[in-house]
């Protein structure tokens, strides 16, 4: 199966430069849908599902190549290598922020812009880094997803049991966005939140953004500051946006913060 | 609008304080919240359960309510999903409360739109969830404990086939350990029993030949004859000596010795043995290793360990004798030698009978076939156990474990000085055996010496001359006889008539269920066949000149000894 079909990649819009959208954990490429009609005209977007999220083909998920963040970066550059990318933009949020670097480090030609929303290197607290979470409270989270899931398990699942021999009934119950495995979720989860990527912000030699929402109890300001500080030549912008996803409760501020990051396209 | 005013409004028929008394007290809670995820209006059900007030409630993120888990998820699940489809629901949150406790919620939200599509508000139904989410972990339990047991089916179902095999493989290893076993007791009961019937015939000739040649004129052709069929003979009851080793039916004297000096006294034999075919070193400890075996058969067995052990190393190598206290899991296993070469080895095949008797890999002629079968036999009738490891072109070991005598050993005795026979001094016997031929040499090599001689052809018919007040000073008999009386129990009872008498048996064999403890305990000293007619003279003459407290004086001591270096 090829890499487009595996992370149910989509190609649309009308320029020639392209951009790609990366989504974080929790949700899968519907959480663009605001942001990405803001570029169709001038950029060729490409929109894909992370590995085990959403349209992905979730029997191609292997918990080895995926307990760390280079397994996904390795599918976004065969993607973007598929789709012959090159000095292309990537928009990459929370957890993907840093899928990206991961892939624009490896492969420098692929992005020459990286717009990083909510992104977090660690989210442990370290000694004087603060990361925004103490280890027992990721502990604690990874504790509840293996424990205690039904109730968001049953949210996120295209099935919930007791109807297995009746899908179209799980169906009315559940969500349409967002759906994933269990088993993949909480996998996910452990990869995510014990992630460290702090070392590789400094190899960082795209032009960077940094979009940091104010309150934002996932990636706090402190998180989006030091990302800045550790990325030569970032540029910080803290958005009057709160929570974790801005794209979404806030998408013109957003977009706004964007284009005023991008260099003008030659037409 | 307080309980009483809202009461009064209501009984009034008001629409709006009905709506208010829906709103406040409903079943549930109910929540409005900016775009933004702040608290703005919050009904009195939600503020009873949680202990929150209202005022501190409103202006607060909903968020802030939530464990850390619980914000994860509504940061990257519940708000992004609510944006994207406008609802969320039945999302299990615990809630915080003012006094610190914890209560489980159903949270259904919709998000309410200006006329732009923009969030105008967010609506949370709260529902209590503590029955429910009991009844959800049971659910779960069960789930786990379905799949778990599941689980286990499916691996007993996987491992069945090879726990199966593995089941018939040690069966048929136990089944084919019984039929080496059983084989080996076939074996060892035949020849045991052809050995007792050709040692009779080795006595008679090998008596004969010694009567005939004194009775023979000078003639040297004559003696050369003789000779040779005293030589051969001779062989023959060596070969038999081993049959009855390896039957396990041979008569043991074990005695307490130093195994260390047991190796070094037969070190010059083995030598020479190699005879520089290959390299034979010795590894012995410093400190004595009191062995309870047959010394003689013991040098046997060593003897044929070292030819088999040269004979597998034709292109030289080392031999190495090797003695020592065993030792398994910290505890005293038995005295261990060794022989071990660095030769051909041998091949499963080979291994598999390498003690049955008559089983050589060796040319014709080369070997009898015998040396191993003898040195299981002496092995198993001692009362210890043998070891093979081979493989071919690995070498061989063949440790022996032989019981420990568990003493600190005397200074070694002298050797007795060599008796001369003499004549009789007018002692008589009685001679008692089945087999008229073998009593014939006795009373014949008896009579020479002067000694007067009666016979009895059976236990019963010993006992009755003895009963009938024959005045005989030793009886020597037979041990295996037909009749209800064999020798070891016409000793015991010729004792008990007469306990003066001297008591002198002879055997090719013990029959089974005896050993020579028997001979003792029944006041006898034992000569084994076949005999020499000088051996029976001397054995004779030892007993009537007083040895005969043959308990004390043959059997070893096994009492702890004071010997020098015992500190």
């Amino acid at each position: 199966m090829s890499v487009l079909r595996r992370l149910n990649a989509h190609v649309s819009g009308s320029g020639s430069r392209a951009m790609v959208f990366a989504h974080g954990y929790g949700c899968d490429q519907n959480m663009w849908r605001f942001v990405v009609p803001a570029f169709r005209d001038e950029y060729r977007i490409v929109t894909f599902d992370l590995m085990g999220a959403g349209g992905s083909d979730l029997s191609a998920y292997q918990p080895e190549k995926y307990a760390s963040l280079n397994g996904f970066s390795d599918d976004l550059i065969a993607l973007c290598q598929e789709l012959d990318v090159e000095g292309g933009v990537l928009v990459g949020h929370s957890v993907s922020a840093m899928i990206g670097v991961l892939a624009a480090n490896r492969e420098p030609d692929l992005f020459d812009d990286l717009i990083l929303v909510g992104p977090s290197p660690r989210y442990i607290n370290d000694q004087s880094y603060l990361g925004g979470f103490a280890e027992t409270e990721i502990a604690e989270l990874l504790e509840f997803l293996d424990s205690n899931h039904m109730g968001w398990a049953g949210s996120m699942a295209p099935l919930i049991m007791g109807n297995t021999d009746r899908p179209e009934l799980a169906g009315e119950l559940t969500n349409s966005f967002c759906r994933t495995d269990p088993a993949i979720l909480k996998h996910f989860a452990r990869t995510t939140f014990l992630s460290d990527n702090r070392a590789d912000l400094r190899k960082v030699q795209a032009r960077c953004l940094v979009l940091q929402c104010s309150e934002d109890v996932i990636a706090p300001l402190a998180v989006g500051q030091y990302v800045h500080d550790a990325i030569p030549g970032s540029k910080l912008v803290i958005l009057r946006a709160t929570g974790h996803c801005p794209n979404l409760s806030a998408p013109d501020e957003t977009i706004a913060a964007m284009k005023a990051f991008l260099p003008e396209l030659a037409s | 609008m307080n309980e009483q005013a809202s009461r009064e409004s209501l009984q009034n028929g008001d629409g709006a304080a009905d709506f208010q008394d829906l709103f406040e007290n409903a079943p549930c809670g109910y929540l409005s919240l900016d775009p933004e995820g702040r608290i703005t209006r919050v009904n009195r059900t939600f503020t009873s359960w949680t202990g929150h007030s209202g005022e501190t409630l409103v202006g607060r993120r909903f968020l802030d309510l939530l464990s850390v888990a619980g914000k994860i998820f509504y940061e990257t699940h519940f708000a992004p999903m609510l944006r994207m489809q406008g609802f969320f629901n039945e999302v299990a949150f615990d809630l915080r409360c003012a006094e610190g406790a914890v209560i489980p919620v159903l949270v259904n939200a919709v998000e309410r739109l200006d006329g732009t599509g923009r969030a105008r508000s967010i609506r949370m139904t709260i529902l209590a969830a503590s029955d429910r989410r009991k009844y959800e972990q049971e659910l779960l339990e069960a789930r786990r404990a379905a799949e778990r047991a599941s689980r286990e089916l499916r691996e007993v179902n996987l491992t069945l086939e090879a726990r199966v095999e593995e089941a018939v493989q040690k069966r048929l290893r136990a089944e084919e350990a019984l039929r080496q076993a059983q084989k080996m007791e076939a074996i060892g009961q035949l020849t045991g029993g052809v050995a007792h019937d050709f040692n009779n015939l080795l006595t008679v000739i090998l008596g004969s030949l010694e009567l005939l040649q004194r009775r023979m004129p000078p003639d040297p052709i004559l003696k050369r004859f003789a000779d040779a069929a005293e030589d051969a003979a001779r062989r023959g009851a060596q070969v038999n000596a081993q049959l009855l080793a390896f039957s396990r039916r041979q008569p043991l004297q074990a005695v307490t010795v130093d195994a260390r000096e047991v190796v070094q006294g037969i070190s010059g034999l083995l030598e020479r043995t190699v005879n520089g075919v290959a390299t034979l070193e010795f590894k012995l400890p410093q400190q004595a290793i009191p062995i309870h075996v047959d010394r003689n058969q013991l040098e046997m067995a060593l003897l044929n360990l070292v030819v088999n052990a040269r004979d597998a190393s034709p292109g030289g190598g080392r031999i190495l004798v090797e003695g020592c206290r065993g030792m398994v899991d910290g505890s005293p296993a038995g005295i261990w030698i060794s022989v071990i070469d660095e030769g051909e080895g041998m091949t499963p095949e080979v291994l598999e009978r390498v003690f049955e008797p008559f089983f050589t890999t060796k040319a014709m002629g080369a070997g009898t076939g015998l040396g191993l079968s003898m040195v299981y036999g002496f092995v198993r009738q001692s009362g210890g156990d043998i070891d093979i490891v081979s493989a071919r072109g690995a070498g061989t070991t063949i440790r022996l474990r032989l019981p420990d005598a568990g003493v600190v050993l005397p200074p070694t005795e002298e050797a007795s000085p060599l008796v001369e026979v003499r004549p009789s001094d007018g002692e008589s016997i009685l001679v008692v055996d089945d087999d008229s031929a073998v009593r014939a040499i006795a009373v014949s090599t008896l009579e020479q010496l002067g000694y007067p001689i009666h016979q009895a052809n059976s236990g019963e018919a010993a006992l009755r001359l003895l009963q009938a007040g024959l005045k005989v000073d030793l009886l020597f008999t037979d041990v295996a006889m037909p009749g209800r009386l064999n020798g070891i129990e016409l000793a015991r009872e010729a004792r008990r008539l007469r306990p003066d008498l001297r008591i002198l048996v002879t055997s090719g064999r013990l029959p089974e269920g005896l050993d020579l403890d028997a001979v003792w305990a029944a006041g006898g000293k034992f000569l084994s066949k076949p005999f020499h007619p000088l051996e029976l003279a001397l054995s004779v003459q030892s007993l009537l000149d007083g040895e005969n407290q043959l308990p004390s004086a043959a059997a070893p001591s096994h009492g702890p000894g004071t010997a020098a270096g015992t500190p």
